[in-house]
């Protein structure tokens, strides 16, 4: 997913749960700086590296994928914007190496998004944040994993987007090219993917880079034939899954600030889709590269305030001029630790399923939290 | 979509298309693979054209070498025309099945062909080059089987998808 609903639609998630507006900016902000706590913005502000959530191009191309590279990789990855659906599902015929690769294929409603959110009640609202991050991208992002592999996330040009055209359903074959200083050209059917790459593990096989952007697009419904699929087709239909995000983020949110008592998979908020379910589908059904505009719209309608646009840079001097004991009590500090959890626990649970491609995680799935 | 036919079908022609270019490929190996005893060495020019040592022959040299640039063409052109045909009907062209027999005599010939690499081997200081053919051409056999079986199984499919429409 991109930053319209990671940061504008988690906003109007968290003030729909009864998060005030602070309270729901604070929220937003953490799930939305998931995707963009590298490495390098880590070290620039002397903050522990392990921490990193997301991986730049740049620290992608110069990573390595040897099997420390790769675990490296998965672990970031798998535990913030891919998770896995189930670690222990079983396929026939296929060797232990395979099989690996094959648990980490990203989807909804698995155990692991249940101990996510587990994970962040009773810690802080930038844990909260990291949570809807993981929670949302389960939905976007499902049928593909977080590790490089081509047997498992490759496409092939069998790839069609349905579209209406004159009131009727139609299907367009997608020509995907390799340029990234391009935007995607909706009218015209032209997207940007990864390039294929023959290699099992080179960095154009991880996650959805072969597939493009489609599963950031709340528009986009289309259908392919992934490379784990045994040349069945799948058809994803982004409105309705997002839909189910942002549901089951409101619902999510409401058991981590105490109103409701558990949080079970499969439960989505009625009462907001009853209220709100017309204006949801407007804004996730609206063919456009970015909805960030109608999502803020409709936050500020919901708690009649501003919500300030995204700025990276808005905490980083606080970290700095902490001093490092205290750190932990600033917006980014609290923020680390909850990354650290998250990934600790995501790495734990894979490693303990007999899967190796995450490594171990050396930090330990419960964090202190500083509120 | 995903009823056990279509799947099927997928699965089949994905394989014929990929066996197609393989094919395709091949030709050059096999245009080359006459060549390799004089690129190694092991024979000279004449002793491949089978005039080696014979003067009056010498003078039909260049007969010779143009028909074997002949053959080499030919041997492409019945390569491509075979790869390029399953190509096709894997994506869906109707009862062309004239590269299937191309595949067949092919597949024949190789099939034949193999155990006299070893039978008509005259040093064993050519044995590295013989096992490499013969990988080469064992894995040639697969593809064309493995062609031949999937052509047989994708016009089996379409017809049964045909009768249940």
């Amino acid at each position: 997913m991109q930053e319209d609903f990671h940061y504008y639609a988690t906003y109007c998630a968290a003030y729909l749960s009864g998060f005030s507006h602070e309270e729901s900016l604070d929220i937003c902000y953490s799930a939305q700086f998931v995707d963009l706590c590298s490495r390098t913005l880590l070290a620039k502000v002397e903050a522990p590296l392990d921490a990193a959530t997301t991986q730049l191009q740049l620290e992608m191309m110069d990573a390595r994928t040897d099997i420390a590279g790769l675990q490296d990789i998965t672990k970031i990855w798998s535990s913030f914007h891919f998770l896995p659906r189930d670690l222990y599902v079983q396929k026939k015929g296929r060797t232990k190496r395979y099989m690996n690769k094959y648990r980490l294929i990203c989807g909804p409603n698995g155990d692991l998004v249940v101990k996510t959110v587990e994970l962040a009640k009773g810690k802080t609202l930038q844990h909260i944040g990291i949570a809807m991050h993981v929670l949302a991208d389960t939905w976007a992002h499902a049928n593909f994993a977080g590790t490089p592999s081509l047997v498992i996330n490759n496409t092939d040009k069998e790839f069609y987007e349905i579209l209406e055209k004159d009131g009727e359903e139609i299907e367009r074959r997608v020509k995907f090219r390799h340029n990234l200083s391009s935007p995607d050209d909706l009218e015209n059917g032209l997207y940007t993917n990864s390039l294929y790459q023959g290699n099992e593990n080179s960095i154009m096989n991880l996650g959805h880079g072969r597939a493009g952007h489609f599963p950031d697009y709340s528009f986009a419904r289309y259908k392919y034939i992934p490379a784990w699929a045994d040349y069945r087709i799948i058809l994803k239909d982004n409105p309705s899954d997002y839909l189910r995000a942002f549901t089951q983020m409101v619902t999510a949110m409401k058991y981590l600030n105490g109103t409701l008592d558990t949080f079970e998979t499969n439960t989505y908020d009625r009462e907001c889709l009853e209220k709100y379910g017309d204006r949801l589908k407007k804004i996730i059904n609206k063919r456009q590269l970015l909805a960030s505009e109608d999502w803020k719209a409709f936050g500020q309608e919901l708690s009649g305030e501003t919500v300030e646009d995204f700025d990276i840079r808005k905490y980083q001097d606080e970290f700095v001029q902490y001093p490092k004991a205290a750190a932990g009590y600033t917006m980014l500090g609290k923020f680390i630790n909850g990354a650290l959890a998250q990934k600790g626990m995501v790495t734990d649970e894979i490693a303990k399923s007999g899967n190796i491609l995450a490594g171990f995680s050396a930090i330990a799935s419960e964090t202190s939290d500083k509120k | 979509m995903n009823d056990e036919n279509s799947v099927a079908l997928r699965r089949y022609c994905k394989s014929i298309e990929l066996n197609g270019w393989a094919i395709m490929l091949s030709a050059i190996w096999t245009s080359v693979k006459s060549l390799i005893p004089v690129f190694m060495g092991q024979k000279s020019l004449d002793e491949l054209l089978g005039i080696a040592g014979d003067i009056e022959m010498q003078d039909m040299r260049g007969v010779l070498i143009f028909f074997e640039i002949l053959y080499v063409i030919l041997i492409i052109l019945f390569h491509w025309a075979i790869g390029n045909g399953a190509i096709k009907y894997s994506k869906g062209s109707p009862k062309k099945f004239g590269f299937l027999f191309g595949a067949i005599l092919l597949f024949l010939v190789n099939a034949i062909s193999v155990p006299f690499y070893f039978i008509s081997l005259e040093r064993l200081e050519d044995i590295d080059s013989t096992v490499a053919t013969f990988i080469v051409d064992v894995t040639m056999i697969i593809i064309l089987l493995d062609l031949i079986i999937s052509t047989i199984k994708v016009a089996s499919i379409r017809k049964t998808i045909t009768a249940e429409k």
